[in-house]
Formats: structure tokens, C-alpha cells, sequence
């Protein structure tokens, strides 16, 4: 197993491309498995057709760009992560959603299992890029084909303006709505973490009306108007004339639903409220069901700078990894929170590097991030971050 | 940091250890458990049975199976009260697998059998160790049971199995080999280490080897068996080695019970226990006598090889498999020098390159190359010798080098092929015939002299078919001549594009090769021989004329003088008044019988007068055939060659002449090298101009005319000055009894009739170089002085002038008598002094020809010069031959003995008084 990671700033498209051929000439043979993603600046024809023997390649974008164990790449940021392992199994395959999302990803899943020629095979792990919109239904896809023991990570495709420019992709082709899913058979040990920044607040409420991201009412209250209330005036407009985007208001403000807890301290997945209705409505980044019991969430820049770091620790902790036995490493971080603290990167992926020295890793900042929860189900959340962790 | 936050990271990490550890205490309880069920089973089976159960329940899944594989089939083994299931799936001997849904995989595999058609989930690990190949699978009919945790674990349960099912095949091996070792057909006995080193054991074949019974044998030392002294070689070995505690093998002689002998090959080794002491000492028993005797037999062999191939004189080097040398014989040794290869001794690569003599980069590899296929190759020795390396290799993986000496055999080839080049390039015809005289072979100049294509045509027919029947000499049909002598030779005649030629053919029988025949084209050479032979013909009739000429002249000469004399003295006497009648009478029969007698001298002087016939000749081509005819007749010692212009030279000149002079001076030139090597050269040149001032050694250049210079040069003995200076005469020689001394008379006669000249120009010990001028044009008309207006000189004296002085007083008296005052002298030089002293003080000269220091002709020419005008009257005994063209000059020319009236008459005429 050996895992190397590819990247840059991609402003002049063609020097990234030549940058991109001198990296991969540093290989004798090609990857058996390569993840790209990159801002939306950096088109996929770009990079791709230059990975022609690649068995499995993954793609989706990212918001502005990547970080690697260089540092940020964020100004047409591109990167790539590479897996070269003999003893190991990959394949991936990318399927646009037409009708039925959760259709799509499970024939992805079939597909990608198909092309690891590890038909009906559970893979130690499944690497995910979806559009953003469906993940619930996505996720629930490849569970019906793998069941709920894989683990299932990734992020959502994103774009820089959150203007739907997104897109994902493997060697066949791309889609702006769509999943592509990568089917993860390695010949070493594989491990993983997932979590948020964020603490909980006493604020809380449960919810009376949804229509799967749109939060209507809170306690039989407008959502907005309880939203507005437990962050207090003058973070969100009081009316508005028609949907108003409030991500960035709501970065350090998000609502979390209750997943479990250890000890006595609960632990809660995120929902990112996007937008504000007229109607007094709240657009999630996540699905809420009439039942769920929403509390407000509060965090800090300096959470989000440092958690990228501690999440990485865990997955080491969690596969009880030395930093000297591990390949390389996958970062999933919310480019929500990555805009909050976009100033902050350098800190973020030194938090990174502290906790793995020495082993290359890349970020993706997405619109959404999937993972394993405390109670072991692959769930999806907003404002998350994920390590996963490949052994040696 | 927040206290609330720092307290939800501990916890995580809390929770994080928590999953770690509950994992690992899950997996160690499946592992205890495991462990323990086949630790508390009494067979390997039954403890596999257990940790099936036992993994059964730490995956909590419905059955952990264990299949056996054989091929692509994978036979339900265990649990042992399974439904039998044989299942074809090849992919789960390949890697460990996590199935979701055994259902997912219709089409792709074989389906799973009825028995286990209701599994969902399956989870399976391959356990191959040699060539055993299980699957240990867990099953459930819940899709996607299994977790990668669970994965993990059947892997270290599988571990474990597999350790029992290696267990199992170990106790199931050792049984086999327990059985193997007592039924093998090879002895083998195993003693205990101790002093007397017991047998404890052996098996059936070691009854059968020694003849002695189990019982006989157990407990006893097995050296009741040996046949061989205690301090046997054989026996002193193994002792070492046993009480070591070694291994080895021994070959020794041992007895059977019945007291028959027999060779023992024993192979020794010890078992040892955990600290690695040796408890029992192993022995394998083998009757070898048959190779022993075999490998007797076969020493004998090679040493009588090794004795045949010393005694050879071609190198010979056996190798073995890993280069050593098993034999090399003195040849070889001496070949290489390199006396210390000793067998046995690995031959280092350097000997490889030694053996060519010579920077041999590619030769290790070419001999490493003898070991799979033979390799040949020439080379020549330091010492000029060539040799011919030959490496095989032979069947049991070594290689046999050999050397020969081909130098005598490479200068034959060499020989050969220079001859079979000559044969080929030779313009003679070359062929070779059957045994009745077909061609069989033939070379291409045979084909262009027969007229025929080159090739096939003239094979296997006889050589007589290409020449008209009657043309072949009977030389060449006498077949008992040849069948006595081997050999004929012959011409035969052929008609060709050419025109009819004429072949030499000879004929040779060669043993074991057939008749050789070999053609040469001799019809130039005939030709060439026909001229010669006219061109010596002619010669020799003009030599035998020259001296006919030449006897008959000198004869004439002194005989006409005696009777000038007699002639002279008779008319004096005729005038004396007191003769008596007698004596009258006498005096005319005195007169008569001179008077005869001049006639017959007259007559003689006919018989060997020259053929003067001119005709046009070329002078190159009369040259070239007189050196051939001499060459001919030459030393091999002497050296001839012929220089001239490429045109030829053509002038009018009688050829017998040229001939004569040429072949008189290159006979004289051969002749001076005495036998001895050296070199006789002939060189025309034309035109040729005659630059010395000196005065040619005979004959004189005529002014106006052209010539040829014939140079004929040898590296002879050379003539000192005396000798050059007497060489025209005749009758001088300096060959003794074997010259004549009219050759180089006859010569300088010819050239200088001819108007030409000879310069010689020689010293003692340096050779001659004797220069011919041949006048190439027509002789210049002499100017015609009869024609001076004459002065009347009736009363001067006249000057009589002859060498003879009893023929000047004869004459003078006559003169004298009629009137004449008269002066005689016999020294042509004190003559032409005298009268250039008063050249009009003198009536007339009246001279001799044929005179040892001035002729006649020279007389007249310088008083051309001194005296224009005096009449000069020759008086020659040779008159009739005289050609000298400056006789123009004279007033007249008689014959002597002239007639008194004759003489009389003619000075009347000259000096200018009535005749």
C-alpha cells in the first residue's frame, strides 16, 4: 500500500495540468485508485483524461479547493489522493440521479462493486461524493446493497458561490446532480472519525412541520421565527421578500438533532440552515422529520480551526494507528466552516499535521458531510468533519 | 478551550477507547474460546468441531463450516453432522471474502447447493498449507451480517485452525512415513547413542539385506556385519562419524549371515532432541555391490582411455560439470603450459582464454557454451602452429576439449588451393578423365581452346571427340604405351573460330585420380619454330658462305699477289734481249700458266660470294628471333632479354646479314660469361645518333644517312684494350681451338659493306658493350669525281702502294719499263703523308685494297680531302668483291694480276696521257 497526494493552485489551468503530469510521472505505474477534487475553476477535462489506467477514479468538486499536508489550496485549488495496492480491490462508478436518487446510488454502488470485481462483497469501506439535495436518499441506496455494516464516508460535492455549479464525476463522465461512489477493498487496516465542532445550547424545540429540508415549524411556531429568537435579534432579517440565503449567519449558529450520548452528555448531527423563507420557513442542508427534536448549536472559530486536528487524533485512536504505520489520509471538512474560518486554514491542516506527521493527506471541503455516528449508522450532517485513516 | 468542550472530546476519545477495547476483549474471548475447544478435544477433529461452535457463537451468525477443497470443489467437511454439500466456488481459495447476499452473486458463481441455499451472509478465509486447501466460512441467513470486525476475527480464528489442521496433517504424516519406513524397500536401521550404540530399530528390507533375523540384530552394535579389518579405511571413517555424532556417507564391505559378501553403501545421520543433542543415530542401508563393481569396471576403462589418450599427440581436456578438470594428457598440458592444472582443480575462466593464445574476451563464454552445445575453433599458437579446438559436451554435463594440430594439414589446404587456383587460372587446358577417358572435370581455359561453353558441355565425353581423328598423333592412341608408361603426349589438330590450330595434348594416369589431360594451344609456338628454323637455316648457309667468302678471299688475296709478282717479274724478263729461245719459250709457258692460274683464283673467289640480296626486313622482329635462337642454345645461367621500341623497324637490308652480325656478337656475349650467372642484354634504338668523336672500332658512319644502334651488353670477363683492338681481324681469337677468328671478321665485313659501324667499348672485369650502326635508309649516291676536269700529269712520278713489297716492285718495274718514274712503299699512312705534302708533285697512286692498317677505300677517302685532284688507281686481288662505295672516287679498280698492258693503259688514262 502506498498512497500519495497531488496538490495545488490551479489559477493557470494548463500549469496545473503540467504540474499534474510531472506528479504523476513521479510513479512508475498508474494508481489503483485516485480521489480528485477541486473548485469548480478547475474543470474536470482538466485533470482526468490524464489518469488513463487508473482502475478507479473518483471525482467531485470542492468548495474554492483542497488542503493537503502542504498547506491550503484554495484559489482554483485541485488535488488528488492515489492508493497504489497490489494486494487491494477498487472500483468506483458515478451515476447521474434521474427520478430516483436512491436508485442511482444503489446502481453506483452495484457498478463500482462490479469494476473491484467484488460483486456482492461488502468493501471495508465506501468513499461517497454526492450533488447536494439527496444524500439521505443516497445513503439509503448503498445500504440497500451493502447493508449497514460498511462504513460509508464522504461529502458532498460543493461549489464556491453555493450557486449549484457543482459536479461529480469518474473517467466516464460527470453530473451536476448525481453520486459517485467508490467501493474501498484495501490490504491494510482502514479507520475513521466523525464529528463536529460544536456544543449544544440550551435552546431547543421539536419539530411540528417539515417537508424533508424544509423546516416549517418549531413547536408549532414558525421555524424562522424560533430560529431568530434562540439566536437572537439582528443575526437573521427579521421579513423577507423572498428566500434569502442565511448560510453564513447560521455557520456558528446550526441546529442539531440528537444522535446518542456518552455518559451523560448528548451528541447531536448538524443541520445547516441555508435560506429564509418568506413564508418564515428554514432551508436545511439536511432532512428533518416532524418528531425531531432540534436544538440550537453555538460554535467558535477557534473549534472549527482546532477539531480538524482532534478528529484526525481519533480515527488514530480508533484504529489504535501509530502515525509511522499509516499509508495516508482522507479529510472531509464543511466548507461552511472552512469559510468561516478561511483565514485560519494554515492552522487547520497544521492541526492536521500534528496529529499525523508525516503522512499525506488531503481535505475536501463539501456541502454536506456523510460518516459513521456514535451509534455506528451512516447518517448525513451539516458543518461535520471526517478523517479517515489507511494503514501502511 | 471550553470546559464543555474539553469535557465532550474526553468523552468521545472515551467512547473511542471504549469501541477499541470491547473489540479486542470480544476477539480475545472468540480466540480463548477457541483455543480451548481444541485443547480440551482428544483428536485434532473433534477439536476443530468445538472451535466451529465456539466461532459459531462469537460471530453470532447461524454456523461456522469448514470446507475442503479439491480442484474448484469445495467439499462440506465439518461440522460432521452436515447435510454433504459440494460446492464449485473458486473464488473463496483466493482471498478472504465478505459477502453481503449470496443472492448477489447468481450469475457470477456457481450457486451454493441445496444444503446451503438458504445462506444469505457469508464470511470466508482460505487456509492452504502444501496442498492442503480449506475454507473456513461463517453463514447466516441475514444479508449483510457481517461486519469488518467480524471479518477480522474469523481471520485469527482461522489462524488457529489452521494450526489444527496442520497438527492434524502432521499426525497423519508421521503415521504414513512410520509405514513407509517399514515397508521401504531401502534398510534402515536407527541406534541409540550410547557407548555400545544399540540397534533399536530396523526395518524389513535390513532383515532381507543382512540375512540375519529381528531378533538376531536388536540390541547389538551393527558391526557384526562389516567384512572389512578394524582399521579399514571405511571403518576408521564412520567410527569418526559416530562418535561425533555427524552425518556422512560410507561405502564399505560387508558379510551376510550366510557369510556372502556384499558392498554396503551407508548413509548416516543423527536425530537430535530440543537441546540439540543427538539421541539416535539413523542409517539407510543400500546394496551397491553392482555399482561398485560397476564403477571397478569403469576405472579400468578410463585408465586404459587416460593411457590411450596420454600416448595420443592431440590435446584432450575433459571437464566436469562445474569446470573441473577430470583429465587432461601431456599434449594438452604442453599446449597451454600450464602444467600445474591438476584434476579436480576448478579451471578458472583464464584458462578458458588461454586456450586460443590470444585476447580471448568471448571465450570463457564459448567454452561455457561446450557445456550445452559443441563449439569448434581455429586458432594459432605463439608458436606459428595452428590448432584446431573442439569442445563437446557430454551427457552428464561436462565438456571434452581437444586440440589438433592442423598446421601440416592448413599448409596442404593452403597448397592445395594455390593449386587448384593455378589450374583454374592456368591457360592450358586441365581436365580430368574416367577410367575410360571420359571428362569428369575440367578447367575453364579447356572449354575456350575446345571452342565450347564453360561448364557441362564437354563432361563425360572423351577428349578425342574434339579433334578430327585424323589429326591425332599415333602417339597419343598407343594405349599399351600408356598403360606401361602412364603417360602419352602428342598433337592433335581442331578446327575453331579461330581458324584450325594445333594442341599439344599429354596425357597422365594418376593412381586413384583417373587420367589427367592437359591441352596447350602450340600453333604460334609452330609457327614461331618454323621461322626460327628458316631464320637458322639461313643463317648457318650464310655463315658457311662467309667463310667460304672468307677462305677463298684471303686465298685469292695472297695467291693473286704471288702472281702479280710472277706476272711482273715474266714481262721483265720478256724485255731482256739476250733470252734465249729456250728461255723465251720457258718465260711463255711461265706467263701462260700464271695467267691460268689467275683465272682459277678468279673462279675460287665465286664459291663464297655473299648473297647481297636486299629485302625489306623488320630489324625488331629479326633481333627478337636471333636472341631466341640463342637463348636456345644458352646457359640456363645466362640471363637474355630484348629492349626495343614497341613499332617495329623496317628497312631494306639483306636478313641473313643482319642475322650473322646479331648472332655472332650475342653467341660472343653468352660465350663471355663463361658459364658463370650474369646477363646479356640487346637494345635497338632508332633513330640513334652516334655522339662520340673517337673512331669506330671497324667501319665508318657515312655522313647524311640514318641508323639503328644495336647494342648487344653482357656481365662477362670484359677484353682488355689489345684485345678490342685485334677483334675484327681474322683468324684472331680468343677462343682457343674452339674459334675460328672469322666471326667478328665476318661481322665488321658486313657492317661495314653495309655503310655502318662498331663501336666496342669494354674493360677487364667490367663486360663489353658492342654498338652496331646499321644505316636504316639507302646507301647516298657517290658523288661522281670522274666527272672533276683532270690536269695533265703524264710526266709526274707515280707512287705504287701495296703491302706486299715483291708486288709494289713487280708493278713498278712495269711502269718503269713503259716509261713511269716510279716510287713504291707498303705504308698507306707514309703514302698519304707524302703526297699531302705535295699533292701536285705526284702523277698518280697506284694502291693495294686489302691492307692490315688503311684499306684501299680509306686511302681514297682521305685523299679525297688532301688531294682532290690526284688519280688513284686500286689494284686489289679482291677487286671483283670490293662494294666499298668510296672506291667511286678511284680512277679505276683492277683485278689483280693485271695484265702489263692493263696497268699500263689505266695510269696513261689517269694522269692524263693517250691510253
Amino acid at each position: 500500500m502506498k498512497i500519495d497526494v497531488f496538490a495545488e493552485n490551479g489559477t493557470d489551468l494548463t500549469e496545473l495540468g503540467n504540474k499534474f503530469d510531472a506528479w504523476l510521472a513521479t510513479h512508475d505505474r498508474p494508481a489503483d485508485f485516485v480521489a480528485i477534487h477541486k473548485s469548480v475553476g478547475c474543470r474536470p477535462a482538466k485533470l482526468t483524461p490524464r489518469l488513463e489506467g487508473v482502475t478507479a477514479v473518483h471525482g467531485a468538486t470542492s468548495c474554492l479547493g483542497v488542503m493537503s499536508d502542504a498547506g491550503p489550496r484554495i484559489q482554483n485549488g485541485a488535488g488528488a489522493f492515489a492508493i497504489w495496492d497490489d494486494a487491494g480491490d477498487y472500483g468506483t462508478a458515478m451515476r447521474p440521479f434521474e427520478h430516483d436518487p436512491r436508485a442511482s446510488a444503489r446502481n453506483a454502488v452495484e457498478a463500482a462493486l462490479l469494476a473491484a470485481d467484488r460483486p456482492s462483497e461488502a468493501p471495508d469501506l465506501i468513499w461517497l461524493s454526492s450533488s447536494p439535495g439527496h444524500e439521505e436518499a443516497v445513503l439509503a441506496g448503498i445500504e440497500d446493497v451493502v447493508g449497514g455494516n460498511v462504513p460509508i464516508m464522504g461529502g458532498s460535492a460543493a461549489d464556491d458561490t453555493v450557486a449549484g455549479e457543482w459536479l461529480v464525476y469518474d473517467s466516464e463522465g460527470s453530473a451536476s446532480a448525481g453520486v459517485v461512489i467508490s467501493v474501498l477493498f484495501p490490504s491494510t487496516k482502514v479507520s475513521f472519525a466523525y464529528h463536529n465542532g460544536y456544543a449544544p445550547t440550551p435552546r431547543s424545540g421539536i419539530v411540528t412541520a417539515a417537508d424533508g429540508r424544509l423546516l416549517k415549524a418549531i413547536d408549532d411556531r414558525p421555524a424562522a421565527d424560533v430560529y431568530r429568537e434562540w439566536v437572537g435579534e439582528g443575526v437573521i432579517p427579521d421579513q423577507v421578500n423572498g428566500t434569502t440565503a442565511i448560510l453564513s449567519e447560521s455557520t456558528l449558529s446550526p441546529l442539531g438533532q440528537y444522535l446518542d450520548s456518552v455518559g451523560d452528555v448528548p451528541y447531536y448531527l448538524l443541520s445547516h440552515p441555508a435560506s429564509l423563507t418568506p413564508e418564515g420557513h428554514l432551508e436545511l442542508f439536511a432532512d428533518v422529520e416532524a418528531g425531531d427534536q432540534l436544538t440550537l448549536m453555538n460554535g467558535s472559530p477557534d473549534q472549527l480551526t482546532r477539531r480538524a486536528g482532534k478528529v484526525a487524533a481519533l480515527a488514530a485512536q480508533s484504529g489504535s494507528f501509530q502515525p509511522d504505520e499509516l499509508a495516508g489520509a482522507l479529510m472531509v471538512y464543511c466548507g461552511g466552516c472552512m469559510l468561516a474560518v478561511r483565514d485560519r486554514l494554515d492552522d487547520v491542516t497544521s492541526g492536521v499535521t500534528e496529529a499525523l506527521p508525516d503522512v499525506p493527506f488531503l481535505g475536501i471541503f463539501t456541502f454536506g458531510e456523510q460518516g459513521v455516528v456514535l451509534d455506528g449508522r451512516n447518517r448525513h450532517g451539516n458543518l461535520m468533519i471526517s478523517a479517515i485513516l489507511f494503514g501502511a | 478551550m471550553k470546559d464543555d468542550e474539553r469535557l465532550r472530546e474526553a468523552l468521545l476519545e472515551l467512547e473511542t477507547l471504549r469501541d477499541r477495547e470491547a473489540q479486542r476483549l470480544r476477539e480475545t474471548r472468540a480466540l480463548l474460546a477457541a483455543v480451548e475447544a481444541l485443547n480440551t478435544s482428544t483428536d485434532v477433529d473433534e477439536g476443530l468441531e468445538a472451535l466451529l461452535a465456539s466461532s459459531r457463537a462469537s460471530l453470532n451468525c447461524d454456523g461456522v463450516v469448514l470446507f475442503e477443497a479439491s480442484g474448484d470443489d469445495l467439499t462440506l467437511r465439518l461440522p460432521a453432522s452436515s447435510e454433504p454439500a459440494v460446492w464449485t466456488a473458486p473464488g473463496l481459495l483466493t482471498r478472504s471474502r465478505r459477502i453481503i447476499n449470496l443472492q448477489g452473486i447468481q450469475g457470477l458463481w456457481q450457486p451454493p447447493p441445496p444444503a446451503l441455499a438458504a445462506w444469505r451472509s457469508l464470511l470466508t478465509v482460505p487456509l492452504i498449507d502444501g496442498e492442503t486447501r480449506m475454507v473456513l466460512a461463517a453463514h447466516d441467513v441475514q444479508p449483510g451480517k457481517f461486519t469488518s470486525a467480524d471479518a477480522e476475527l474469523i481471520g485469527r480464528l482461522a489462524t488457529i485452525a489452521g494450526q489444527a489442521i496442520l497438527r492434524r496433517s502432521l499426525e497423519r504424516r508421521n503415521a504414513f512415513l512410520a509405514t513407509v519406513i517399514d515397508r521401504s524397500p531401502t534398510s534402515v536401521t536407527i541406534a541409540e547413542v550410547s557407548d555400545e550404540m544399540p540397534l533399536i530399530y530396523l526395518n524389513d528390507a535390513f532383515v532381507d539385506l543382512s540375512g540375519y533375523t529381528r531378533e538376531e540384530m536388536l540390541d547389538r552394535n551393527c558391526r557384526f556385519l562389516t567384512a572389512e579389518a578394524p582399521d579399514a579405511p571405511g571403518r576408521i571413517a564412520i567410527r569418526k562419524a559416530v562418535a561425533r555424532r555427524g552425518s556422512g556417507t560410507f561405502v564399505l564391505r560387508n558379510r551376510r549371515k550366510d557369510g556372502t559378501e556384499f558392498w554396503n553403501q551407508l548413509q548416516l545421520f543423527p536425530i537430535e532432541n530440543q537441546d540439540g543433542t543427538a539421541t539416535h543415530m539413523v542409517a539407510t542401508q543400500t546394496d551397491v555391490t553392482d555399482r561398485v563393481r560397476a564403477e571397478e569396471e569403469r576405472d579400468e576403462a578410463r585408465r586404459r582411455l587416460e593411457s590411450a589418450l596420454a600416448a595420443t599427440s592431440e590435446a584432450f581436456l575433459i571437464l566436469g560439470r562445474e569446470g573441473h578438470v577430470r583429465f587432461s594428457n601431456d599434449p594438452f598440458q604442453a599446449l597451454l603450459d600450464i602444467a600445474w592444472l591438476e584434476r579436480n582443480v576448478p579451471v578458472p575462466h583464464t584458462i578458458a582464454a588461454r586456450l586460443l593464445d590470444r585476447p580471448l574476451e568471448t571465450m570463457p563464454e564459448r567454452v561455457i557454451e561446450a557445456f550445452n552445445e559443441p563449439v569448434s575453433h581455429e586458432f594459432t599458437a605463439r608458436d606459428g602452429r595452428q590448432f584446431l579446438l573442439r569442445a563437446q559436451p557430454i551427457p552428464d554435463g561436462g565438456a571434452v576439449i581437444t586440440a589438433s594440430d592442423i598446421t601440416r594439414l592448413k599448409v596442404n589446404e593452403r597448397a592445395l588451393r594455390q593449386r587448384l587456383a593455378a589450374i583454374e587460372r592456368s591457360e592450358d587446358g586441365i581436365a580430368i578423365g574416367d577410367a575410360e577417358g571420359r571428362i569428369v572435370d575440367a578447367n575453364p581455359s579447356l572449354a575456350a581452346l575446345w571452342g565450347i561453353e564453360e561448364g557441362t558441355v564437354a563432361l563425360g565425353r572423351k577428349w578425342t571427340s574434339f579433334y578430327e581423328p585424323a589429326s591425332i598423333d599415333v602417339t597419343l592412341r598407343d594405349q599399351s604405351q600408356y598403360r606401361s608408361t602412364g603417360a602419352l603426349r602428342g598433337e592433335a589438330e581442331i578446327e575453331t573460330a579461330a581458324g584450325r590450330r594445333t594442341h599439344e595434348v599429354s596425357l597422365s594416369l594418376v593412381p586413384d585420380v583417373g587420367s589427367i589431360l592437359v591441352v596447350r594451344d602450340v600453333t604460334d609456338r609452330l609457327h614461331d619454330q618454323v621461322e626460327r628454323d628458316e631464320m637458322r637455316r639461313r643463317l648457318d648457309r650464310g655463315q658457311m658462305q662467309e667463310r667460304l667468302h672468307q677462305v677463298s678471299a684471303g686465298l685469292a688475296h695472297d695467291f693473286n699477289n704471288l702472281l702479280s709478282a710472277i706476272l711482273g717479274s715474266a714481262a721483265l724478263l720478256e724485255t731482256t734481249p739476250e733470252l734465249s729461245e729456250a728461255g723465251r719459250a720457258a718465260l711463255v709457258r711461265i706467263q701462260t700458266a700464271a695467267g691460268r692460274a689467275a683465272e682459277l683464283i678468279d673462279g675460287l673467289l665465286d664459291l663464297g660470294s655473299r648473297e647481297k640480296s636486299a629485302e625489306t626486313i623488320d630489324l625488331k622482329k629479326v633481333l627478337a628471333s636471333t636472341v631466341d635462337l640463342a637463348r636456345g642454345g644458352a646457359p640456363s645461367s645466362a640471363q637474355l632479354s630484348f629492349v626495343a621500341p614497341k613499332e617495329p623497324l623496317f628497312l631494306q637490308a639483306s636478313q641473313t646479314d643482319v642475322l650473322q652480325v646479331a648472332m655472332n656478337l650475342v653467341v660472343n656475349a653468352i660465350d663471355a660469361l663463361g658459364g658463370m650467372p650474369g646477363e646479356v642484354r640487346v637494345t635497338l634504338t632508332h633513330p640513334a645518333t652516334r655522339d662520340s668523336h673517337q673512331e669506330p672500332t671497324a667501319g665508318k658512319l657515312q655522313a647524311g644517312r640514318t641508323y639503328a644502334a644495336i647494342a648487344i651488353e653482357d656481365t662477362g670477363t670484359g677484353m682488355s684494350a689489345e684485345t678490342v683492338a685485334r677483334v675484327f681481324e681474322p683468324y684472331f681469337t680468343t677462343k682457343g681451338n674452339t674459334g675460328t677468328g672469322l666471326g667478328l671478321a665476318i661481322v665488321a665485313s658486313i657492317v661495314a659493306d653495309t655503310g655502318g659501324c662498331i663501336d666496342v667499348d669494354s674493360a677487364v672485369g667490367r663486360g663489353t658493350k658492342i654498338t652496331v650502326w646499321w644505316p636504316t635508309d639507302l646507301p647516298v649516291a657517290a658523288d661522281g669525281s670522274t666527272e672533276r676536269p683532270r690536269s695533265d700529269r703524264t710526266d709526274l712520278p707515280l707512287l705504287i702502294l701495296d703491302d706486299a713489297p715483291e708486288v709494289a716492285a713487280a708493278l713498278a718495274v712495269v711502269l718503269s719499263e713503259a716509261g713511269f718514274e716510279v716510287a713504291e712503299t707498303d705504308d698507306p699512312e707514309f703514302a698519304i703523308e707524302t703526297i699531302s705534302e705535295d699533292p701536285a708533285g705526284w702523277g698518280c697512286l697506284i694502291t693495294d685494297y686489302d691492307m692490315p692498317k688503311l684499306t684501299g677505300g680509306d686511302v681514297v677517302e682521305r685523299l679525297s680531302i688532301v688531294a682532290p685532284d690526284l688519280p688513284v688507281i686500286v689494284v686489289s686481288a679482291l677487286a671483283r668483291r670490293l662494294t666499298d662505295p668510296r672506291l667511286a672516287r678511284a680512277s679505276n679498280v683492277l683485278q689483280k694480276p693485271v695484265p702489263n698492258d692493263t696497268l699500263i693503259s689505266a695510269v696513261r688514262e689517269a694522269t692524263g696521257g693517250a691510253a
